[in-house]
C-alpha cells in the first residue's frame, strides 16, 4: 500500500513538473532558513551543559536605577558582594568571581597577541568543572601574578612547547607566569576567556595604580561577575533574601536617588535567558531567537500556503483518482493517509534541496560569520532534527489538502468535477494569497527603509572630515616620532593621534565638574593630540587646540564640545575658555577650546556632551590626512610605519571605509534582502500556481465568451482583474502597516531619512509589476486558446 | 438480490423539490442481466448509484443480499459494496498515473489482500483476458476499447456478485462496444455475475435478460422480456 502511495506520488511529481517545482523549491527555500535557525538554536542550547552542580549554581545580578530614574538590570555585580554574603549568611558552599580585564596586548619573547583575560578565584575549577591538563586545580591560581591559559591560547603562544613556567608580559598589567593549562573542555560554555589570572594579583595591581580600584568598590557594579554554589540545605529563596538584605544595607549608607538592588539568576537560565546589560559571553538573546523563529516560521507557513493552495487547485485532476479509489473500496482515512504520505514525500525531497541551500549558505557565508556558529558541524543528531522538522513541514502543508481531498463524494467527482468546491470556493485561497503578499510588501518596504536609513547614515556629513584620512594603528611605537616622520612624507598633509576613530564609539566616559564640590556630570571622551582637530576638520568655536606644553605625564587641558556647555552651566563658548574643571575626582584641567558639535558616535545617536582629552598613553590610532589616495603615498607611509613596527602586520585603512562598513550594517541589510527575496519568490510561485488553476477552471467560460465574440484583450483584463484586486487589497493592508513599522524604526535614530510615501509606492508598484509578469504568460495563453477545443473537452 | 422499495430522490429547488426518482420499486434476482433505459435526465445513473450504494436516496428502503442497507453503519455499507459490487464507467475512470497492472490491483489493496495473492489474482485476470503484454502500459497508451476492458477487469478482480455499468460502451465505436457486450454476456452466463447496465442503445439492451424503462424518474410498467 505504502509503495503504491509513493509510486503515485512520484509519478504525479514527474507529470506536473511545474507544480512540483513550485512546491519543492518554495518549501526548500523556506526550510533552509528554518534549518539555519534550528542549527543556531541547537548550538546555543549546547552551551553550559557540562558544568557540575548546575542546579545549585546561581549568578548574582544587579538591578540599578540611576539618577534619571532609568532602570538597568546587569549581569554583573560589585566584587565585594560575595565576601559579605559569605561572612554574614551561611548559605554558600562555594563561590567564584570573574573580573574581566578586557582585551590585553600580551607579549612573550617571540609573539604578540591580544587576549581576553579575567581575574578569577582559586575555586574557579571546582565550581565550573573545568579541568587542567597542566598544573593542579588547587594551586594554579593561588599565587599573585599567575596565569592559566586555555589550550588554544597556550598553543597560539607557545606552539607545542611546554608553557608552564613561561612569562607573559601583559601591556597594562605587567608580567604573569603561566601556572597551568586548561585541558580539553567538554563542551561550550558562556565562560570562555582566553586566559585566567589569579585574583590575588588584583590588590597589588590596584596599589600600583595599574587597575582602578574595584575589589572593595560597591558602586563599581559592572566590574565583575559572581557565581555562587548553594549549600544542599539552602534554597534559592534564602539566597535571594540574603542579597536583598545586603542591598538594603547599602541603601542606608548612600543617600542618593540612585538605587542598587541584587537578584539571583539560576545558572541554567543564563543561556537564552532574560536580556541583561553587560552580559558575559555568548549567552544568546532570547528576543533575537524568538524573532528568528517567528520570521522563519512565517516564511515556512507562506511556503506551506502554496502547497495547500496548489494541492486544492490540483484537486481537479486528483479528484477523479479519489473518486475511483473510493469506488474501489477505499476508506476516507486511506485516501487521507495517501495524500499525507505524498506531502511527506515531497517535504523530504524539499529537505534534500534545502540541505543543498543550507550548505551553500554555510560555505559561502554571504551574510557574516556570526550567522553560523563558529566551529559547528552537522552531526547525526542535527540531521535527525532536520528530518523531524521536514516531517513536521510535510504534515503542516499536507494535512489540510489531504483532509479536503479525502472528503470528495465519488458520485460527484466522477460525474462533474468542476462542480466540486472546497473551502467555500475561492475565498479561502484568495485569503491565503492576500496574506502572502501583505507579508511580502511589509518585508520589502521595511528592508528598503532599513537600507536607505543606513545608507544615509553611512554617507551623511557627521560634522568631521572623513575624506582622504588614513587610519594607522599605533602599536607600541612612539607616536610622536612616527607622527612627525609620516607628516614629512610627500602627499601627507598632517597626522594626528587618537584613542578611537570618530564616528564609532567614544573611548570612555568620566565625571566632570567645574567646582570641586559640585555634582559631576558624566561626559564621553576621546584622547587626541593637538593636530587631530585640524586633521578631522573639527571647527573650533572658541579657544584653541591643545597648547604644546612639556609632557609632564599629567593632564592639563581639555577641549569640550558645544553640547557640554549647557550641562556645565556655561553661557557661551568664549566663557568656557580657561575655566578649571575637575575630572575623575582627581585631575584638575583647563578648558582650552570649544568645538562645534559633531556626530562622534555616528548619526544614529544624538550629540551628547563630549570631552577631548590629551593623554598620550591612550592613543591607539594615527589619523593621517593625505592630498589624495595614490598608491605611492600609501607605499611611503607603509615604509615609515614598518621602520617603527618591524615584523608586525601592516594594517592601514581609509577612515571612510571603516565608517562605511560600521554604519551601513550590510549584514543585516543583506539578510533582510535575502528574506524578502525568499518571501517574494514564494508568493509569486504560489500566485503562478493559482493563475494556472484559475485559467484551467475557467477554460469553458473563456471558450463561451470567445464564441460570443469577446476579444483577447477583454479576456485578459477579465482574468487579471481578480488577481490585481488581490494585490491591491494586500497593498492597502501592507502600506499602512509598513508605514507605521518604518516610522517606529526610524524614530530610533537621531538623524533619519524622511519615510516618504514615494518609496512605499515604488515598492508596491514594483511588486505589482512582478505579479503582472508572473501571471501574464498564463493568462495570455488562456486568452488566445482555441475556444472550440476547450468547449469540446468539457 | 436487490430489493428497492419506494425509493425517492429529490433536490430542493427554491421552495419546491425537483424529483430525480419517484417511487421506484425494483427487484433484481441473482444472476440477472438487467438493462436500465431511458432518455437523458430520466434518473438512470442516479438509480445505478443508489444500487451501488454510492448515493443515498431521499426516502425508501433497499435490501441487498437480504440485508437492509440503510439500517447499517456507513462502514459496513462500504464493506458490503467493496466485497460484492464492481463498477464500470462510461469514461473508464482509470487512474492515469497507474499502469494497467496497478489499476487492476487497486480494489485488492483496499480489501487487504496479501501481496502474493494479489499478484496471483491479477496475473490470472491478465491471462484470462489476454492482455498480459499490456500490463505495464499506462491508460493513455491504450485504445478506448482496451481501456474499458481494463475497467471491467478492475471491476471483476475482487470477484463481485454484481457489476454495475454506466453506459459502458458510450465512448466506444460499435466494434469495441460489441466486444464489451459479448464479454458481459459471457460473464453473466459463465460466471453467474449479476449485471445491471445503464444504456441508451436498444442493441446493447438486447444483450440483457430484462429491461427497466425509466421516464422522468419513474419506472414505466411495460413488463417485457427480451430473448436473445
Amino acid at each position: 500500500m505504502i509503495r503504491n502511495y509513493f509510486k503515485v506520488a512520484f509519478r504525479n511529481l514527474l507529470k506536473y513538473k511545474l507544480f512540483s517545482f513550485i512546491n519543492i523549491f518554495g518549501l526548500a527555500l523556506s526550510m533552509s532558513i528554518c534549518m539555519l535557525v534550528l542549527l543556531r538554536i541547537k548550538d546555543q542550547l549546547a552551551y553550559d551543559q557540562f558544568h557540575p552542580n548546575t542546579g545549585r549554581i546561581y549568578r548574582l545580578i544587579t538591578d540599578l536605577r540611576n539618577r534619571d530614574g532609568a532602570q538597568y538590570r546587569l549581569a554583573s555585580s560589585p566584587l565585594p558582594l560575595v565576601d559579605v554574603l559569605e561572612k554574614d549568611f551561611s548559605v554558600l558552599e562555594n563561590w567564584v568571581r570573574l573580573y574581566p580585564v578586557g582585551v590585553e596586548r600580551t607579549v612573550t619573547a617571540s609573539k604578540e597577541l591580544s587576549i581576553r583575560a579575567a581575574f578569577t578565584d582559586q575555586s574557579f575549577f571546582e565550581v565550573f568543572g573545568f579541568t587542567l591538563s597542566r598544573g593542579s586545580a588547587t594551586t594554579v591560581l593561588s599565587a599573585p601574578n599567575s596565569i592559566v591559559l586555555t589550550k588554544a591560547t597556550a598553543e597560539r603562544f607557545f606552539g607545542s612547547k611546554d608553557p608552564v613556567g613561561q612569562v607573559l608580559h601583559m601591556e597594562t598589567l605587567g608580567d604573569f607566569q603561566v601556572a597551568g593549562v586548561i585541558g580539553p573542555v567538554k563542551g561550550k560554555s558562556h565562560i570562555d576567556f582566553d586566559a585566567y589570572l589569579s585574583m590575588s594579583s588584583v590588590p597589588l595591581l590596584e596599589k600600583a595604580g595599574k587597575r582602578s580600584p574595584a575589589l572593595d568598590q560597591w558602586n563599581n557594579v559592572t566590574a565583575g561577575y559572581t557565581y555562587v554554589v548553594l549549600k544542599q540545605s539552602a534554597t534559592e529563596k534564602q539566597l535571594k533574601q540574603a542579597v536583598q538584605q545586603i542591598a538594603s544595607r547599602l541603601q542606608s549608607d548612600h543617600n542618593s536617588k540612585e538605587r542598587i538592588a541584587f537578584d539571583v539568576q539560576p545558572f541554567s537560565k543564563i543561556i537564552l535567558g532574560e536580556e541583561l546589560f553587560y552580559s558575559l559571553g555568548r549567552t544568546g538573546s532570547r528576543g533575537k531567537v524568538l524573532a528568528e523563529i517567528g520570521i522563519s516560521f512565517i516564511i515556512l507557513l507562506s511556503a506551506c500556503f502554496n502547497y495547500t493552495n496548489l494541492s486544492i487547485a490540483r484537486s481537479l485532476s486528483r479528484g477523479k483518482e479519489v473518486g475511483i479509489r473510493k469506488v474501489s473500496g477505499a476508506q476516507r482515512f486511506q485516501i487521507f493517509s495517501q495524500f499525507v504520505v505524498e506531502s511527506l514525500f515531497m517535504s523530504l525531497l524539499a529537505l534534500g534541496l534545502a540541505y543543498v541551500f543550507l550548505k551553500m549558505i554555510i560555505d559561502f557565508a554571504p551574510f557574516s560569520d556570526e550567522m553560523i556558529p563558529a566551529g559547528f558541524q552537522i552531526d547525526i543528531e542535527l540531521l535527525g532534527w532536520f528530518l523531524l522538522f521536514s516531517l513536521f513541514t510535510g504534515l503542516l502543508a499536507g494535512v489540510l489538502p489531504a483532509w479536503a481531498l479525502s472528503s470528495f463524494n465519488p458520485v460527484q467527482v466522477l460525474k462533474n468535477l468542476s462542480t466540486v468546491r472546497l473551502f467555500g470556493g475561492n475565498r479561502f485561497r484568495k485569503g491565503l494569497i492576500i496574506a502572502q503578499f501583505t507579508l511580502c510588501l511589509v518585508i520589502t518596504i521595511f528592508t528598503t527603509v532599513f537600507s536607505r536609513q543606513f545608507n544615509y547614515m553611512a554617507n551623511a556629513d557627521p560634522g568631521f572630515n572623513r575624506e582622504h584620512v588614513l587610519s594607522l594603528p599605533l602599536n607600541s611605537s612612539k607616536y610622536q616620532i612616527l607622527s612627525e616622520e609620516i607628516s614629512r612624507v610627500s602627499g601627507v598633509q598632517m597626522a594626528g593621534a587618537t584613542s578611537e576613530h570618530l564616528g564609532i564609539n567614544a573611548s570612555g566616559h568620566a565625571p566632570i565638574k567645574l567646582q570641586p564640590e559640585a555634582e559631576p556630570i558624566y561626559i564621553d571622551y576621546f584622547d587626541v593630540d593637538a593636530n587631530f582637530i585640524q586633521v578631522m576638520e573639527l571647527k573650533l568655536l572658541a579657544g584653541n587646540t591643545f597648547p604644546s606644553v612639556a609632557d609632564t605625564g599629567r593632564e592639563q587641558f581639555v577641549i569640550i564640545n558645544e553640547a557640554a556647555l549647557k550641562p556645565l552651566h556655561i553661557a557661551n563658548p568664549t566663557d568656557a575658555i580657561g575655566k578649571m574643571a575637575w575630572l575623575d575626582d582627581s585631575s584638575v584641567v583647563h578648558i582650552a577650546g570649544v568645538v562645534k558639535n559633531f556626530y562622534y558616535e555616528g548619526l544614529e545617536r544624538p550629540v551628547t556632551p563630549l570631552l577631548l582629552r590629551n593623554r598620550m598613553n591612550k592613543f591607539n590610532f594615527l589619523a593621517v590626512k593625505t592630498a589624495g589616495d595614490s598608491k605611492t603615498i600609501l607605499q611611503a607611509i607603509k615604509a615609515v610605519w614598518l621602520q617603527h613596527n618591524a615584523g608586525q602586520p601592516f594594517e592601514i585603512r581609509w577612515l571612510a571605509d571603516v565608517l562605511y562598513e560600521k554604519r551601513s550594517a550590510w549584514t543585516t541589510v543583506s539578510m533582510l534582502g535575502f528574506l524578502s527575496f525568499i518571501a517574494v519568490t514564494i508568493a509569486c510561485l504560489g500566485l503562478l500556481g493559482m493563475v494556472m488553476y484559475t485559467t484551467e477552471t475557467r477554460r469553458k467560460e473563456i471558450g463561451i465568451r470567445k464564441v460570443m465574440g469577446a476579444s483577447v484583450a477583454a479576456i485578459i483584463s477579465l482574468l487579471s482583474r481578480g488577481f490585481i484586486k488581490l494585490i491591491i487589497i494586500a497593498g492597502l493592508i501592507a502600506l499602512p502597516v509598513s508605514y507605521i513599522l518604518g516610522y517606529l524604526f526610524l524614530n530610533m535614530f537621531a538623524n533619519r531619512i524622511s519615510l516618504g510615501l514615494g518609496s512605499l509606492i515604488i515598492c508596491f508598484f514594483g511588486l505589482l509589476l512582478l505579479v503582472l509578469v508572473t501571471i501574464g504568460s498564463q493568462i495570455y495563453m488562456a486568452a488566445i486558446a482555441n475556444p472550440a477545443k476547450n468547449l469540446r473537452t468539457e | 438480490m436487490i430489493e428497492l422499495q419506494h425509493i425517492f430522490k429529490w433536490y430542493p429547488a427554491g421552495g419546491s423539490r425537483v424529483y430525480v426518482l419517484q417511487d421506484i420499486n425494483l427487484n433484481i434476482e441473482a444472476g440477472a442481466f438487467v438493462s436500465i433505459m431511458g432518455p437523458s435526465g430520466s434518473g438512470k445513473s442516479t438509480l445505478l448509484n443508489i444500487i451501488g450504494m454510492l448515493d443515498l436516496p431521499s426516502e425508501g428502503s433497499y435490501r441487498f443480499l437480504e440485508q437492509s442497507v440503510y439500517d447499517m453503519k456507513e462502514k459496513h455499507r462500504v464493506e458490503l459494496y467493496k466485497k460484492h459490487i464492481g463498477f464500470v464507467f462510461q469514461s473508464y475512470h482509470l487512474i492515469d498515473e497507474l499502469t494497467v497492472y496497478e489499476n487492476i490491483e487497486t480494489p485488492l489493496l483496499y480489501q487487504n489482500v496479501k501481496s502474493a495473492e494479489r499478484k496471483a489474482m491479477v496475473s490470472d485476470m491478465l491471462d484470462r483476458f489476454n492482455i498480459v503484454g499490456k500490463k505495464d502500459l499506462f491508460p493513455a497508451q491504450l485504445s478506448g476499447g482496451q481501456q474499458q476492458l481494463v475497467g471491467i477487469i478492475r471491476a471483476l478482480i475482487a470477484r463481485p456478485k454484481l457489476i454495475l455499468a454506466d453506459e459502458p460502451t458510450g465512448n466506444l465505436n460499435s466494434a469495441q462496444g460489441e466486444e464489451i457486450m459479448n464479454l458481459f454476456q459471457k460473464l453473466n452466463e459463465e460466471d453467474k455475475v449479476t449485471i445491471v447496465q445503464v444504456t441508451h442503445s436498444e442493441k446493447n439492451a438486447a444483450y440483457g435478460s430484462r429491461i427497466v424503462n425509466l421516464l422522468d424518474g419513474r419506472i414505466q410498467h411495460i413488463p417485457q422480456t427480451v430473448h436473445s
